[in-house]
C-alpha cells in the first residue's frame, strides 16, 4: 500500500472505533499513546496498516470503583494510575508498577491497554494485573467477551485478541488495604529500562497467628508470557514466613520460571534473580 | 492522504495539512522551523525532543502530528529567547548546566514543567523530573544545582512572556 492511500481515523467514541474495526479488520492498527507503535513503525513494522487512533476516545479514559472491583478504561495512562487515590489504596501493585515505568514523558502517553496489547513478557503492569486477577473486556461490533488475563497471552506479542476486537476495559479485584503489596523491577538502570526480571507479590498475614492467609506471586520477563507461580504460592499458603520457608519458596520459584538469554541478561542470571528478588520481598515484612 | 490539523504552538495558532505518519517532532522542526527541539534517539529514550502538550511533557518523536491536532504546545522557543532568557535558562548558564547543549532544550522543558507543578522542588523531585532526559556531558549534578537556582530565580523574578503560557 502506498503512503498516499494510507488512512488515519480518529475514533471519538467506542461504537465509532468498533465500526471501523468491523469494516476494515486486517487493514487496521490500533493506536493509543503510540509509545510502542511509533517506535515499531520506525523500525519497519505496520507499514501496510491504516491507523485507528483511540487516544481521544475519552469514553475509554476512566478509573471506577464499584463493590469488590475496579474498572479501568483501556486508554488510562500510567500517569493517571499514579495519581489515582483508588489505585493507591485498593490496587497497590499497579500503583507501584506505574511508578517505575519508563520516564515522566512516556508515562504521560503510555496506556494500560497499550501495555497489555503490546504483549511483551516484560510489560511492567502485567505482573501487577496478574496478582489483581484482572479480567479483560474485549469488544467487537457484535459482542463483548471477558477473558481472564492469564488466558489472554499466547506468547511474546501473541494474544487472543481478534482483528475485529479491541480491549475496552480492565476489571481488577479490589485488594483489601491490609494486604502487603510489593513490586520490584530489575533493570539495567532505574529510568527508561526494560525489565530483566519484574515481580509483583501481594500477601495477607493473619495478625494473630502470623500465618499467610493469601499470597499471589507473578513474574515478568522470565517466561514466554508473564506468569503466576502457583506452586510457590501453595508452598507459602497457611504457613509462617520463616527464613527457611522463604529459602524453600525461592528455590521452588526458580523451578517455575523458564527464562531465555537475550541482550539484557542470561537465562541463568534471570533464574538466580527470580529467587533472590522473591527472598528480598518476602523478608521485607511490614506487618 | 493529507490531514488538516490546527495547533497552538508557543501561543501562535498554526493550521497545516500533514501526512498521518509525520511525527510532532518533524512537524515542529520541518513545518514550523522550530529547530530548538532536537532529535536524539527518535525512540523515546533520550528526551531531547521533550515538549509540553496540553499541560504534560511528551516525547515529540513518539507523538504523531495528527495526534496533536487541537493541542496547546510549548517548545523551548516558547520559554525565552537570546535576548530574554527564561530564569531556567539563566540558571543553566550561571551554574554550568550546559556543555554541548544537545540535551538542554528537552531538559529545560522538563524543568519548566516541574517548576509549574512544584515551584520549590526537592532534589529527589528534580532527579525524577529529568529522569527521562539523558545528558552525556554534565554528569547531572550541575543540572540539579541549576534547577535549584532556577527555582530561586523564578520566585524572585517570575517570567513575563505574554502569550507564552506553559499549559492549557
Ligand atoms: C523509551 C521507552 C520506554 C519504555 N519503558 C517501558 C517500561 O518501563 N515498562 C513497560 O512495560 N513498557 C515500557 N515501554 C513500552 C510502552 O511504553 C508501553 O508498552 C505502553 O504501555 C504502550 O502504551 P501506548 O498507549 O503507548 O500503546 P501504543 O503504542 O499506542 O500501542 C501498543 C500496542 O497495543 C495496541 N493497542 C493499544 N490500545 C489498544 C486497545 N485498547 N485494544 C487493543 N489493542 C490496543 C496497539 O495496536 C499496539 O499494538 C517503553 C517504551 C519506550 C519507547
Ligand atoms: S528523540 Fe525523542 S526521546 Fe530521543
Ligand atoms: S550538555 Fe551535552 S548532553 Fe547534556
Amino acid at each position: 500500500m502506498s503512503l498516499s492511500s494510507f488512512s488515519y481515523w480518529q475514533a471519538l467514541s467506542v461504537p465509532d472505533a468498533l465500526k471501523i474495526l468491523h469494516n476494515e479488520q486486517q487493514q487496521v492498527k490500533l493506536l493509543a499513546g503510540g509509545t510502542d507503535f511509533t517506535v515499531q513503525r520506525k523500525e519497519g513494522l505496520w507499514q501496510d496498516k491504516h491507523i485507528l487512533d483511540i487516544w481521544k476516545t475519552k469514553e475509554l479514559d476512566y478509573i471506577r470503583e464499584s463493590g469488590k472491583s475496579i474498572q479501568l478504561g483501556a486508554r488510562t495512562t500510567m500517569d493517571e494510575l499514579i495519581d489515582s487515590a483508588v489505585i493507591r489504596k485498593y490496587a497497590k501493585p499497579l500503583h507501584l508498577a506505574a511508578c517505575v515505568f519508563a520516564s515522566p514523558q512516556i508515562r504521560n502517553r503510555a496506556t494500560l491497554g497499550g501495555n497489555i496489547n503490546n504483549a511483551s513478557p516484560a510489560g511492567d503492569t502485567l505482573p501487577a494485573l496478574f496478582v489483581l486477577n484482572a479480567k479483560l473486556k474485549l469488544s467487537s461490533a457484535k459482542k463483548d467477551r471477558l477473558v481472564p488475563i492469564h488466558e489472554f497471552f499466547l506468547g511474546p506479542r501473541k494474544t487472543l485478541l481478534q482483528p475485529n476486537e479491541m480491549l475496552t476495559e480492565i476489571i481488577i479485584d479490589k485488594l483489601d488495604p491490609k494486604y502487603q503489596s510489593d513490586f520490584y523491577k530489575l533493570g539495567e538502570r532505574n529510568a527508561v529500562a526494560i525489565a530483566i526480571v519484574n515481580l509483583a507479590v501481594c500477601r495477607k498475614i493473619d495478625p494473630r497467628s502470623h500465618k499467610v492467609t493469601d499470597i499471589r506471586i507473578s513474574y515478568g520477563s522470565v517466561a514466554p508470557t508473564v506468569i503466576r507461580a502457583p506452586q510457590t504460592e501453595q508452598l507459602l499458603l497457611h504457613q509462617t514466613l520463616t527464613e527457611s520457608l522463604i529459602n524453600k519458596a525461592a528455590e521452588r520459584a526458580q523451578s517455575e520460571v523458564s527464562p531465555i538469554s537475550d541482550v539484557r541478561a542470561s537465562a541463568d542470571y534471570r533464574k538466580e534473580m527470580s529467587a533472590s528478588l522473591l527472598k528480598f520481598l518476602l523478608k521485607n515484612n511490614r506487618s | 492522504m493529507k490531514i488538516s490539523i490546527t495547533m497552538v504552538v508557543n501561543g501562535i495558532i498554526h493550521k497545516k495539512e500533514v501526512l498521518p505518519t509525520l511525527t510532532l517532532l518533524e512537524f515542529l522542526r520541518e513545518e514550523l522551523y522550530l529547530t530548538g527541539t532536537k532529535e536524539g534517539c527518535g525512540k523515546g529514550e533520550c528526551g531531547t525532543c521533550t515538549v509540553i502538550m496540553d499541560g504534560k511533557t511528551v516525547n515529540s518523536c513518539l507523538v504523531l502530528a495528527v495526534q496533536a491536532n487541537e493541542s496547546v504546545i510549548t517548545t523551548i522557543e516558547g520559554l525565552g529567547d537570546t535576548h530574554h532568557l527564561h530564569p531556567i535558562q539563566e540558571a543553566f548558564v550561571r551554574e554550568g548546566g550546559v556543555q554541548c547543549g544537545f540535551c538542554t532544550p528537552g531538559m529545560i522543558v522538563s524543568v519548566a514543567h516541574l517548576l509549574e507543578k512544584s515551584p520549590q522542588p526537592t532534589d529527589e523531585e528534580i532527579r525524577e523530573a529529568i529522569s527521562g532526559n539523558i545528558c552525556r556531558c554534565t554528569g547531572y549534578s550541575k543540572i540539579v544545582k541549576a534547577v535549584r537556582k532556577a527555582a530561586k530565580l523564578k520566585q524572585s523574578n517570575p517570567p513575563v512572556t505574554p502569550g507564552r503560557k506553559l499549559s492549557k
